[in-house]
């Protein structure tokens, strides 16, 4: 058998965990173990490994299935999403889509926790300053254009799952919420920890539009007819985010 | 009784022929030691780095790498080149393994000898190849292409295999001295797979260090394993057993001290415990220079 072949017919088999029909012409048995047992080391370890990587990285939907159920959704998920990517970080970047077709909660779950692993490995990138926004001039606010860090995310979700999420971080084992809409900042600071906030819709929109390239003053505008109390507190929470880092520092 | 010397080598210590140099005695870095390592700045001589760990992430990793590169000489060892794989080599994978060996000056950098997957999916494991002369050519063709595209020997590890495949016409330890001889590579000899192969297989371990270029030799890893009784498994757990040692101390023996690196990566200990059990290698180094 060629390489290329041999090497496909072995993936196929690791990956499937299915005992191939050639497999005693292909593998040599051992004394102790037959050629389909020593083929099968390969696929056990295959898939024991990637569940335990995708047990990490979704704890917290592993908690709301429980272990068996994620299993089987770990192993639907690699039959479907098998590894491209040299890196293990990668393994679970389709899983909350996956999801989302079985269980909106879980799905928006896994997004949540699949976003705070994106936030973690994002590229750093140089920050807007507090002093950087109070230099601007005041005729300018309105066509200023403000973009999230890569490592800024928003999340919108129709559960509760940043509650969830952090209710299962504290070793509380919640239960599966009612939905609620929920809206969510993630960011990382300058130590590289990874912190969450829940927003309110205003503040979510607000955010979106920026980030979507929308002038200052249009984003406002729109945040504004979702919230008409809102005008008051817009100062305060632009020097918060700027003091958080959220916002790229504009190219020079 | 003293474990034998690798037969037909006198005991003598020989530099490598790449001229990289013996780092003496190392660990490789491992998430829940970051802390430790950071805040202790333990006497380690030298420390693996997982190179995959630091790839695709441009966070906390990279910072915590500058911080141990700063103070302590790295070496780094990959999981994902898919070297023996017949799909295209991953340029855009070995651009970012380059730019990584140049941030850190790591002082080499390798994998393993094995393939992790084709067809565009990756395995995350490494499969073995079969010993034939058609696996050896394509195998020295990409590690040469590599080397002249990294600007640097690879130092490639055996793998520890469960598995023999019936077209294989030599033995793994000829295959692993030709690529080595062929593709003018160095090697990473990991005395713990040596001993896990050989058990899954019914080798002669002392034969299979008999066909070893010691003198491509630029570090030794070691490691616990899983016996399962019927076969056993790489695990990288627990303490060095004795029959691993011994082929340690006939390696050093016949080929001098060398850069060895402890792997531990189930049930992690505490670092001070990961770092003992390399410091035994210690004495067998020591028993060199009396």
């Amino acid at each position: 058998m060629k390489l290329v072949r041999l090497q496909r017919w072995m993936q196929d088999a690791v990956q499937t965990g299915a005992t191939p029909a050639r497999v005693d012409a292909v593998v040599l048995p051992s004394r102790a173990l037959s050629a389909a047992e020593r083929l099968g080391i390969y696929s056990g370890m295959y898939f024991s490994r990637l569940l335990e990587v995708l047990e990490q990285d979704f704890a917290a939907v592993r908690h709301a299935t429980g272990a068996a159920r994620f299993a089987a959704l770990a192993r639907a998920y690699l039959n479907a999403h098998p590894s491209t990517h040299p890196n293990l970080n990668q393994l679970g970047a389709h899983f909350a889509g996956d999801l989302l077709r079985r269980s909106r909660f879980l799905g928006e779950l896994a997004r949540l926790e699949r976003t705070v692993q994106e936030v973690f490995d994002a590229a750093r990138c140089p920050s807007l300053t507090e002093p950087d926004l109070a230099a601007v001039p005041p005729q300018r606010w309105a066509a200023m254009n403000l973009r999230l860090t890569p490592s800024t995310r928003l999340l919108a979700s129709a559960y509760p799952v940043n509650a969830y999420y952090q209710a299962f971080r504290e070793g509380r084992r919640p239960r599966r919420p009612r939905r609620r809409n929920e809206w969510i900042l993630l960011w990382r600071k300058p130590d590289y920890g990874v912190w969450r906030r829940p927003l309110t819709r205003a503040q979510f929109s607000l955010l979106s539009r920026l980030d979507a390239g929308r002038p200052l003053a249009e984003a406002l505008e729109a945040a504004v007819a979702l919230d008409p109390e809102l005008a008051g507190a817009i100062q305060p929470w632009f020097r918060q985010w700027s003091a958080e880092g959220i916002f790229q520092r504009p190219h020079a | 009784m003293a474990a034998p010397d690798v037969r037909g080598r006198p005991a003598r210590s020989m530099n490598n022929r790449f001229g990289l140099a013996d780092l003496g005695l190392g660990v490789g870095l491992r998430t829940v030691h970051y802390g430790h390592v950071l805040e202790r700045q333990p006497a380690v001589d030298f420390f693996e780095i997982l190179s995959e760990n630091f790839m695709n992430t441009g966070g906390r990793p990279l910072h915590i790498l500058d911080q141990v590169s700063a103070r302590y000489p790295v070496v780094l060892h990959g999981v994902s080149m898919n070297l023996g794989s017949t799909d295209p080599l991953d340029f855009a994978y070995l651009r970012e393994l380059k730019a990584l060996a140049e941030r850190c000056r790591a002082r080499w950098l390798g994998d393993h000898v094995c393939w992790t997957g084709v067809a565009g999916r990756n395995s995350h494991d490494l499969l073995p190849l079969p010993c034939t002369e058609e696996a050896l050519r394509h195998l020295v063709a990409r590690t040469r292409a590599v080397q002249d595209f990294l600007e640097r020997p690879l130092v490639l590890e055996n793998a520890s295999t469960y598995l023999t495949f019936a077209a294989s016409t030599m033995p793994e330890s000829v295959f692993l001295q030709r690529l080595a001889e062929e593709a003018d590579c160095a090697l990473l000899l990991d005395v713990n797979n040596i001993y896990v192969s050989c058990r899954n297989h019914g080798w002669d371990p002392w034969e299979y260090l008999d066909d070893i270029p010691l003198e491509r030799v630029v570090q030794i890893h070691l490691a616990g394993h899983s016996d399962h009784g019927t076969h056993c498994i790489d695990t990288h757990s627990g303490a060095v057993i004795d029959a691993v040692w011994d082929l340690y101390a006939a390696v050093i023996r016949c080929a001098g001290p060398r850069a060895t690196l402890l792997e531990w990566d189930q049930d992690i200990p505490a670092f001070e415990q990961v770092h003992a059990e390399v410091l035994k290698a210690g004495r067998y180094r020591a028993a060199l220079a009396a």
